[in-house]
């Protein structure tokens, strides 16, 4: 048997072809070597290796009624034609070769009358299930419109310590103990401290961040405050020392137990600039 | 089937490989399909939010995924692990409802989703084997330019031509297939060698 020699630049066709982008030229050579049996190997790999990029986004929950909703959507029947109406042509034929005009009029009558019912009884099953549905949509929409509503709190500080002039903004980045943390840290000329972070885990009891002020005029890190991250990923505190204002060169925040004095800091995890 | 068998059923099934789930629910045990969500429903969801920046569609695109996955016997063990078939499903799917719609809401969609993102499930400080895996992931993605990353990731998880992709970057065309080829092969070969 003679095997298909694959050309210098096969690779680079495999390549192409996952990413969709041969030209006319290349998908011609492309269609004549796609079933050698090396190109299928590249063709997996390489699409395995583009689908990396599904393996590194943040993970999200599904919402929990949606098991149930593939469940029901799945065991519901597939539209079919109702055997009752069925009664009403398929039949037919049969009836024309009855000789008894009387049975196939009663025949007939019960058909019409099995349809009449099984159609009223469709009617009540679609009108409770669109019910159902309903019921479930306003639910949502119910739930939906409390989390804006929260979220709208939560956001309704930051806005407006934003509009204060002098307002200081640090854009945080997670160290390796929390590398897909991100953030900002906004620092208000009130005093006031207000850090929104994604992916930054809420800590077990026992446990807090701790913020810290690296300082022109300090050679020790100050401190100003401790939390907890939270579900919103925004954390409004007040500085627990004055100095935290005093424009800082950078701001970090650090991973400590409760009991742990506040002269010192454990472990950064995040932190950032101007 | 009775509340104890379930469970128990349930239980077994839970222990099983994916080819081996896949029969059972061919065999009508429809615990199966609980467990193969178990096991995905959280990266489907999650890619289809990616890609539509919408919790209603990713759910949407989840259920459609899962029920085509049930009902009609597409996937073929022959060709790749279950996982790559349901991610490549979910893209396909998620793109297709992406294009369906104008570059207007796709802009919009996205702008929300800057100001209103879902609640992440976030990787504990512990170093879970899951989180490491996408640890090094992310480390391979580091061998890509900014410039062949860019350009990777408008392709995967919006799904334009490259076109489309060189008129938002203001590249040449043959540009940004060359970096597109070279970023993906690059990425394949640290793969390989970390392996």
């Amino acid at each position: 048997m003679v095997r298909l020699e694959l050309p210098d630049n096969w690779q680079e066709l495999a390549t192409g072809h996952v990413l969709g982008n041969l030209s006319d030229e290349e998908q011609l050579v492309w269609e004549q070597i796609q079933y050698h049996p090396d190109m299928a190997e590249a063709v997996k790999a390489l699409r395995d290796t583009f689908n990396v990029f599904a393996d590194v986004i943040p993970m999200h929950q599904p919402p929990a009624r949606l098991l149930g909703k593939i469940q029901a959507a799945a065991q519901r029947p597939e539209p079919t034609v109702n055997p009752s109406l069925r009664l009403l042509t398929a039949p037919s034929t049969a009836a024309a070769h009855s000789s008894d005009r009387r049975n196939w009029l009663v025949g007939l009558s019960g058909a019409i009358a099995a349809t009449l019912v099984a159609a009223l009884g469709w009617r009540v099953y679609a009108l409770s299930s669109a019910l159902q549905q309903a019921k479930a949509e306003i639910q949502t929409l119910d739930r939906s419109l409390q989390q804006a509503q929260a979220q709208d709190q939560s956001l309704r500080p930051i806005v407006n310590t934003l509009q204060q002039p002098g307002t200081l903004i640090y854009s945080l980045h997670g160290s390796t103990l929390a590398n897909s943390a991100s953030g900002s840290l906004v620092l208000s000329t009130q005093k006031q401290v207000i850090v929104v972070v994604q992916n930054l885990p809420q800590l077990p009891d026992g446990q807090t961040y701790r913020l810290w002020a690296d300082l022109s005029t300090q050679s020790a890190l100050t401190y100003c405050g401790q939390f907890n991250s939270n579900r919103e990923g925004v954390i409004q505190l007040t500085p627990s020392s004055d100095r935290c204002g005093d424009r800082p060169k950078q701001m970090l925040i650090t991973i400590d137990a409760t009991t742990d004095p506040t002269t010192k800091g454990g472990p950064v995890v995040m932190q950032g600039q101007v | 089937m009775d509340s104890e068998t379930s469970s128990s059923d349930l239980a077994t099934l839970t222990h099983l490989s994916d080819g081996e789930i896949l029969a059972a629910l061919r065999d009508g045990r429809l615990n199966a399909i609980d467990v193969l969500y178990d096991r995905y429903a959280k990266q489907v969801y999650s890619l289809a939010y990616k890609i539509l920046a919408n919790s209603e569609e990713a759910e949407d695109i989840t259920q459609d995924v899962f029920l085509t996955l049930w009902q009609r016997d597409a996937y073929q063990s022959t060709r790749g692990s279950l996982k790559a078939f349901l991610t490549t499903l979910t893209r396909s799917r998620s793109i297709d409802k992406l294009r369906s719609q104008g570059s207007r809401s796709r802009f919009l969609q996205r702008w929300q989703r800057l100001s209103a993102s879902e609640p992440e499930i976030l990787p504990p400080l512990d170093h879970l084997a899951g989180h490491e895996q996408a640890h090094l992931l992310r480390q391979a993605l580091e061998c890509l330019s900014s410039n062949e990353r860019e350009i990777l990731e408008i392709a995967y998880y919006e799904g334009v031509s490259q076109t489309e992709i060189s008129k938002r970057l203001n590249l040449p065309l043959g540009t940004v297939k060359s970096r597109s080829r070279q970023g993906l092969s690059k990425l394949r070969q640290h793969l390989k060698n970390s392996q």
